[in-house]
């Protein structure tokens, strides 16, 4: 190949690029047509929107994540990636207010590794819950191998298992989720047939107790759930409840999120980064 | 005196204006029944006020309110739907059967001990895992206490956790061989991030101390910006205790201050065992 030759192909490759790139108003717009098409019109939302960075930044790769954390921002643009789609928060509230923290050293950087790097992070949040049947449930049932069980339809949404102790049943989800972060209260000896998913709070938890052996939540309040669940059992019921990480918990449904997209933007590359467990058990370390 | 007294008394003790604080004062039982003993606890669980009818103490003083209701700076997300939810609860019911059956009543003075003495449970807490808090200014409100740290890994501070609070599920953000000289210590959630951010803004802290991980008012805010702590350079780790053996130890300091209160009524401090483990 001529010198001439490798500038005027350099030349149209870099056009072909700049037209095939997209700007994240642009991806987003994709996304929320494909929602339509599967039912999920874009409605009001507390919590999806933009949360960094500019809309129209020209986008060089996705990256679906759980937790927009600054170590998954850095990853993902230490892979080409300036588009990262959350489904939680970027400023670690629900409802992603930052003034509050507007001088905090950690918002700062945040806001500045964001500008740097040209990065945007658009949460979908309620509207990725709404596919029927909930992809972020539909990613922990497949990841616990226990897909052939679950019932995602009628509420609360559980797993009939065969019956393990909750002991076993505590292992099989270490084991799978691949976290030693299984925090269990209830008898090592209880025999579990069905397992109801939930979310956080207190008030979730207790319709999947009221129906099942055991519930299986986020991170959930232990000044509650763990009373209640220490207090039924005084009295004779036979429960428990299996506390994970929230990442643990709903974080699979954002792989999901990764592949439904590839074929949406065939023109970008597009990866699940995981935000990974936070919590280590200590005595795994031991030494 | 009967417990309509006796909180009386507590709430002049402590300060304490009436109309503050959620699910605060009485919550449970006939507040016109003559106290006969009083058991302090951070919870007032089913086992609690079975041993408190077999002890005869019968006016419980918790942290915790009895149904769950814990109340928090953003009402609507931890606590809304619950009261709803509980309205007809077996557990509940059975629970509120055992304490009216027996004549005890239960009040809680969380919010109220934590106004009167913003850090007593922090520094209990320290105090407990052999810490020595530094003195704080007479106008600090911050609930967390600094401590220096004779130079140990966080793992081993984990197994003095484990040893002393008899807590079964510590857990780690960060690298549990990490060393720790200056830790902060904050019993409870570490929500807000706010107050969190502050606590820790002495760039020499290297560790904290907490009972949760911060699910009170937010999901995972205070674990999420911890983990952004830490991604900007920061070298610092925590050790996550749980809440309840966070909270006990400062309820035995609230035991002593109770036996002021009333000192010519028995006063004991009953410790609350945590309920998980880890398979």
């Amino acid at each position: 190949m001529t010198r001439r030759c490798f500038i005027a192909s350099v030349g149209t490759a870099a056009t072909i690029g700049a037209q095939n790139r997209m700007s994240a108003s642009q991806v987003v717009a994709r996304i929320k047509e494909k929602l339509a098409a599967e039912g999920v019109v874009w409605g009001p939302s507390s919590f999806d929107g933009f949360h960094l960075g500019n809309p129209d930044t020209l986008i060089t790769g996705i990256a679906t994540t759980f937790q927009p954390t600054l170590d998954v921002l850095q990853r993902a643009a230490a892979s080409g990636k300036n588009l990262v789609i959350s489904h939680e928060s970027t400023w670690w509230d629900g409802f992603d207010p930052y003034e509050s923290l507007i001088n905090d050293p950690v918002c700062r950087a945040k806001v500045q590794f964001g500008e740097q790097h040209k990065m945007v992070v658009w949460r979908i949040h309620d509207h990725w819950h709404r596919r029927k049947p909930d992809p972020i449930f539909i990613g922990l049932a497949k990841k616990l191998g226990w897909a052939d069980y679950y019932d995602a339809v009628n509420r609360p949404r559980h797993y009939a298992i065969p019956e393990m102790t909750l002991e076993q049943v505590g292992r099989h989800i270490q084991n799978r989720l691949g976290t030693k972060n299984v925090v269990v209260v209830g008898a090592r000896d209880l025999k579990v047939r069905t397992v109801g998913d939930c979310a956080h709070v207190l008030s979730s938890v207790l319709p999947s107790l009221r129906l099942y052996d055991v519930a299986l939540v986020g991170e959930t309040p232990q000044h509650d759930t763990y009373e209640y669940v220490r207090d039924a059992i005084a009295l004779g019921e036979s429960k428990g409840v299996v506390m994970i990480s929230h990442e643990a918990l709903e974080e699979w449904g954002m792989e999901i999120c990764a592949e439904w997209l590839k074929p949406l933007v065939p023109e970008l590359p597009v990866e699940f980064v995981p935000a990974g467990d936070p919590f280590r058990v200590h005595r795994d370390t031991e030494g | 005196m009967t417990g309509r007294t006796a909180d009386l008394m507590m709430n002049a003790a402590l300060g304490h204006p009436m109309s503050t604080g959620m699910y605060e004062g009485p919550c449970a039982g006939n507040t016109q029944t003559q106290v006969a003993g009083i058991a302090v606890c951070y919870a007032p669980t089913v086992e609690i006020l079975r041993r408190a009818v077999a002890e005869k103490r019968n006016f419980i003083i918790c942290r915790e309110h009895p149904f769950y209701l814990h109340g928090g700076l953003n009402y609507a997300y931890t606590t809304g739907g619950l009261e709803a939810a509980l309205k007809d609860d077996p557990v509940v019911q059975a629970k509120r059967q055992l304490i009216n059956a027996n004549k005890l009543m239960v009040y809680r003075y969380g919010a109220a001990w934590d106004n009167f003495r913003p850090h007593a449970q922090s520094a209990a807490l320290a105090r407990a895992l052999g810490l020595t808090p530094h003195a704080w200014e007479a106008t600090n409100r911050e609930r967390g206490v600094i401590c220096d740290v004779p130079r140990t890994t966080v793992a081993a501070l984990a197994r003095i956790a484990a040893e002393k609070l008899k807590a079964n599920s510590c857990r780690t953000i960060g690298d549990p061989a990490a060393f720790v000289t200056r830790a902060a210590v904050l019993a409870g959630e570490t929500d807000p991030k706010e107050a969190l951010s502050q606590l820790l803004s002495d760039p020499m802290i290297d560790g904290l101390i907490a009972g949760g991980g911060g699910v009170v008012d937010e999901v995972d805010g205070a674990i999420s910006w911890f983990q952004d702590l830490r991604a900007t350079g920061r070298r610092i780790t925590a050790l996550i205790v749980g809440y309840g053996p966070s909270q006990d130890p400062g309820c035995e300091d609230l035991a002593k201050f109770v036996r002021t209160v009333f000192p010519n009524q028995p006063v004991d401090w009953w410790p609350v065992h945590d309920p998980s483990w880890i398979p």
